[in-house]
C-alpha cells in the first residue's frame, strides 16, 4: 500500500503594503475568481507581514514546522538582508524558507502564487504519473475541492499558454491531464468508530470567555470529563489593531492525563465549522492553524480513541 | 474609453524618470535597477525610445503614411518590414512594463496599464517632436500612426489567450535561500579575499549574467569554438571601461580572469580549473543551468558582511553582470561600433548567434525528451516570461532587423540612435566620457 504524505500549504509573507495591494487587487482579478491565487488570498496563505514582526512570525512558524515559506520584500535591501541574516538557525532548518525582491521578479512572484505548492511541483517534475501521494492538511484539508479546482485551472492555463515550458518542467505529465483528485487526496477519516467518541460541550464556558478572536482564550475540560485537558485559541499578532488574524486552535492534555489521551484524535465543532486537530502526540498537543478566528461560543470537543 | 488625466500625468512622470522604455518584441528592460543608476547614461534617451517603441507598434505604417519623394525610405522599410506582433510577442513587453512600472502603478492603472503606457509614451514623444523644427513637421504623421498602435494594443488586451501566457510554469521554486550557516559562503569569503578573487568574481559574474538571461552556461574550462565570439566581445567590453563610475572599477580584473579561461583560448593551450574552484562555493558561483535564477544581490552581499573587501568584489561583479545584460537586451544600444569605429566595443550580430544557438539547442533537447506531441511551432517559438534571452529575440538581434528599423525611424525625424561624439572615447558600459580607455 502506498504511503501518503501530508501536504501543508505553502505560505507567502509579503512585506510591502503596495505589493500586497497589487496582488490582492489587480492580480486576483487577472487570475480569476477560482484561481489558486484567489484561493490562497481567501485562505490567508498570502499575507501582508510587518517587517518589524517578521522575525517573530518566522520563529513562530518554525516552532510549528509550517513547511514552505516565501518572504517577498520590496525592496530586499541591506536592511532586509541584515534582518534575515540574524534569524535563528532553527528558522532555517525547520522552514523551507526562500526570499526574494518584488521589484526584481514581480511576475514570477504572482505566477508562483498561482501555481501548485512547492512540494507538488517537485513531485510533478520528478515522479512518473500515477504515483500520487499527497494528503491534504491545513487550509487544503478544509477546502480540498477549492484547492484542486485552482490546480486544474492552472494546468489548463499553462498548457494553453506555455506548452513547451510545461513539457520541459513536467515531462512525465505531457500526455495526459493530471489527476488532481488522486494527487491531493482528502484527509483520512479518523480511526475508530464514531459511536466510541466522547463528546464534551463547552458552550457555557466558551460564551463566558467573551472571545473576540484577537486575544488568547483557554477553555478547560468540563467536570464530566474523566481526563484533564484544555482547548485554547492562540491568535497570531494582527497587523493592525482591530484586524482579524490567523491563529492556532490547540488541544493540550494535562500531564496527569497524558497516557490516556496519547494517540486520541481530537475533533472540534462550533457554529462556523468543524476541524480535525489530528492526533495527540507525545508533546501532549493536537492543534491546527486556522486562517481566521472562529466563534468559540458553542464548542463541542470530540475525542476519538485510537484503534 | 477616456483615461483619467491625473493618472495619465503620473504615468508620464514615472516614464520620464525611469530612463527606460520596454520595446515590443524585445524586452528592452530586464534589470530596471541598472537603468535607474545615476552613473549610467541612457542613449538614446527616454523620448527617442518612446518614439521608436510606438513606431514599431505601428509596424512600418509610418513609412507608408509618410510622403517620401524618393521612395527610398518606403523601400527600406518594405524590405525589412517587421512581422505583425501578436499577443505572444506582446507578452514579454507587458512583462517588462510590469517589471518596470508595475510596483509603482499596477494597483492604480490595473488592467488598463498598457493603454496608459501607450498614451504616456505618445505624450512624451509628441513633446520631443515639438521641441525641434525638423521633427515638428512629422507630428501629424506620428499622430495618425499612434492610432494604429492603440488599435493593436486594444487587440492585445482583448486577446483570449493573453491571461494564460502570464502563468508560466516553473518546476523550481522562486526566491533564494537565506545563506546563514552554509559553510560554502565561508569559503566564498576566503576565495574572494585571496589571490583567487578575480577568478571567483568572474565565476559569480558569469552565473549572474547567464541566469538573468535565462540561458545555460557551459563550463569555462572547455574550449568551444562556437562561443568564442560571444565571450570575446564580452571580454572586450569589460576591458574597454573607464574608471569614472563605481560599476567599472572591477571590470578589468574580471576581464583578465575571463582571458585566462580555457574557453577563450585555442584548444589545448590553456588549462583552467574554474569549475573546480566554484564547486566548493555557493551555487551562484557555479555554471548556471537554464533554470537557475539570479541570486538576490543584497542578500548575497549580506552573507559576506564580515568581510567588506569580499563583499565589495561580489557586489561589483553582480552590478557588472546586470549592466552587461542590459546592454545585451537593449536593441537600441547595439552595433554602435559598426557605425563609429571610435566608439566603445559592443556586442555584434555574431555574439547573438551563440545565444540563439544555446536557446535552440535547449528547445531541441526538451522537444526530443517530451515526445512527438510538442515537436511543433509551439516548441520552437514559445516566448518565455522568465527567460528573457529567447531564441527568437537572439535571432532577431543577430539579423539586425530591429536596430535597422529603429535607426530608420529615428533618421526620419533627424535623430540618431546614439550620439557618440567624434574624438571622445566612451566607457562601453556606462558611456561616461573617458580621457583614456584601456584596450
Amino acid at each position: 500500500m502506498q504511503t501518503k504524505t501530508a501536504l501543508c500549504p505553502d505560505l507567502w509573507l509579503v512585506c510591502s503594503a503596495a505589493a500586497f495591494q497589487s496582488i490582492a487587487d489587480f492580480w486576483r482579478e487577472e487570475a480569476g475568481p477560482t484561481s489558486l491565487l484567489a484561493w490562497r488570498l481567501a485562505k490567508r496563505l498570502i499575507q501582508l507581514a510587518a517587517l518589524p514582526d517578521l522575525a517573530a512570525t518566522l520563529v513562530m512558524l518554525a516552532e510549528r514546522a509550517e513547511g514552505c515559506v516565501t518572504v517577498v520584500f520590496e525592496p530586499l535591501d541591506e536592511q532586509a538582508a541584515r534582518l534575515l541574516m540574524t534569524l535563528p538557525q532553527t528558522c532555517l532548518t525547520a522552514l523551507d524558507l526562500r526570499v526574494l525582491d518584488w521589484r526584481r521578479a514581480p511576475l514570477e512572484v504572482v505566477s508562483s502564487m498561482n501555481g501548485p505548492d512547492r512540494r507538488v511541483l517537485e513531485h510533478l517534475s520528478s515522479t512518473p504519473a500515477g504515483q500520487e501521494i499527497f494528503e491534504a492538511r491545513g487550509a487544503i484539508q478544509h477546502d480540498p475541492q477549492g484547492y484542486r479546482a485552482g490546480l486544474a485551472l492552472w494546468e489548463t492555463q499553462v498548457r494553453a499558454g506555455h506548452p513547451y515550458a510545461f513539457a520541459q518542467s513536467f515531462p512525465a505529465r505531457v500526455d495526459a491531464p493530471i489527476d488532481w483528485e488522486r494527487l491531493v487526496a482528502d484527509p483520512p477519516l479518523p480511526r475508530g468508530s464514531a459511536n466510541d467518541d466522547q463528546v464534551y460541550h463547552l458552550g457555557n464556558l466558551a460564551a463566558a470567555s467573551g472571545s473576540d478572536g484577537l486575544h488568547p482564550v483557554r477553555l478547560d475540560s468540563p467536570p464530566n470529563s474523566p481526563e484533564q485537558w484544555s482547548l485554547s485559541w492562540l491568535p497570531v499578532r494582527p497587523r493592525r489593531q482591530g484586524e482579524t488574524a490567523p491563529g492556532y486552535l490547540r488541544f493540550m492534555a494535562d500531564p496527569r492525563s497524558t497516557d490516556s489521551l496519547l494517540g486520541c484524535t481530537v475533533l472540534i465543532s462550533c457554529r462556523n465549522g468543524s476541524w480535525d486537530l489530528g492526533v495527540v502526540g507525545p508533546d501532549r498537543v493536537a492543534d491546527l492553524r486556522l486562517p481566521e478566528p472562529i466563534d468559540l461560543s458553542d464548542v463541542n470537543v470530540r475525542i476519538r480513541r485510537p484503534g | 474609453m477616456n483615461l483619467n488625466p491625473s493618472l495619465l500625468a503620473k504615468v508620464v512622470e514615472v516614464l520620464r524618470s525611469s530612463g527606460a522604455v520596454p520595446m515590443p518584441g524585445g524586452h528592452g528592460v530586464v534589470v530596471p535597477g541598472v537603468r535607474l543608476r545615476d552613473d549610467i547614461v541612457q542613449e538614446p534617451g527616454v523620448a527617442e525610445r518612446c518614439f521608436v517603441c510606438l513606431c514599431l507598434l505601428a509596424n512600418g505604417d509610418l513609412a507608408e503614411l509618410d510622403s517620401d519623394p524618393t521612395g527610398e525610405t518606403a523601400r527600406q522599410f518594405g524590405e525589412r518590414r517587421l512581422e505583425r506582433r501578436t499577443a505572444r510577442h506582446w507578452a514579454p513587453f507587458a512583462k517588462a512594463w510590469f517589471d518596470l512600472y508595475g510596483p509603482a502603478l499596477a494597483p492604480e492603472v490595473g488592467r488598463l496599464r498598457l493603454r496608459y503606457l501607450l498614451d504616456a509614451m505618445a505624450e512624451v514623444a509628441q513633446d520631443w517632436l515639438s521641441a525641434d523644427e525638423e521633427r515638428r513637421d512629422r507630428k501629424a504623421v506620428f499622430t495618425e500612426w499612434c492610432k494604429v498602435a492603440r488599435r493593436r494594443v486594444a487587440d492585445f488586451e482583448t486577446g483570449g489567450n493573453a491571461p494564460g501566457i502570464v502563468w508560466e510554469p516553473r518546476a523550481d521554486p522562486v526566491g533564494m535561500r537565506v545563506p546563514v550557516g552554509n559553510p560554502s559562503w565561508g569559503r566564498a569569503v576566503v576565495a574572494l579575499s585571496d589571490d583567487r578573487a578575480t577568478q571567483a568574481q568572474a565565476m559569480y559574474f558569469l552565473h549572474v549574467l547567464h541566469s538573468t538571461l535565462g540561458v545555460a552556461q557551459h563550463s569555462p574550462d572547455k574550449h568551444m569554438a562556437a562561443r568564442r565570439e560571444f565571450y570575446g566581445r564580452l571580454r572586450a567590453i569589460l576591458q574597454a571601461v573607464g574608471t569614472e563610475c563605481s560599476l567599472c572599477q572591477h571590470a578589468q580584473g574580471i576581464a583578465n580572469a575571463l582571458g585566462a579561461m580555457a574557453m577563450l583560448n585555442p584548444p589545448g593551450e590553456v588549462q583552467s580549473a574554474n569549475t573546480d574552484l566554484a564547486s566548493d562555493l555557493p551555487e551562484c558561483f557555479q555554471p548556471a543551468s537554464p533554470d537557475s535564477r539570479p541570486p538576490e544581490r543584497d542578500l548575497a552581499a549580506a552573507a559576506l558582511e564580515a568581510a567588506p573587501l569580499a563583499r565589495d568584489r561580489l557586489l561589483a561583479a553582480h552590478d557588472l553582470a546586470e549592466a552587461v545584460v542590459d546592454l545585451l537586451m537593449d536593441p537600441l544600444r547595439k552595433d554602435m561600433q559598426r557605425r563609429d569605429a571610435r566608439g566603445p566595443p559592443c556586442f555584434t550580430p555574431g555574439s547573438y548567434s551563440y545565444l540563439a544557438h544555446q536557446a535552440k539547442d535547449e528547445r531541441r533537447r526538451f522537444a526530443a525528451a517530451s515526445g512527438p506531441q510538442l515537436r511543433s511551432d509551439a516548441v520552437d517559438d514559445a516566448p518565455s516570461l522568465t527567460r528573457p534571452m529567447s531564441r527568437r529575440f537572439a535571432e532577431w538581434m543577430e539579423e539586425g532587423g530591429f536596430f535597422l528599423q529603429a535607426e530608420g525611424y529615428l533618421s526620419l525625424v533627424g535623430a540618431a540612435p546614439s550620439a557618440v561624439r567624434p574624438g571622445l572615447m566612451r566607457c562601453a558600459l556606462c558611456h561616461a566620457q573617458q580621457p583614456t580607455i584601456g584596450r
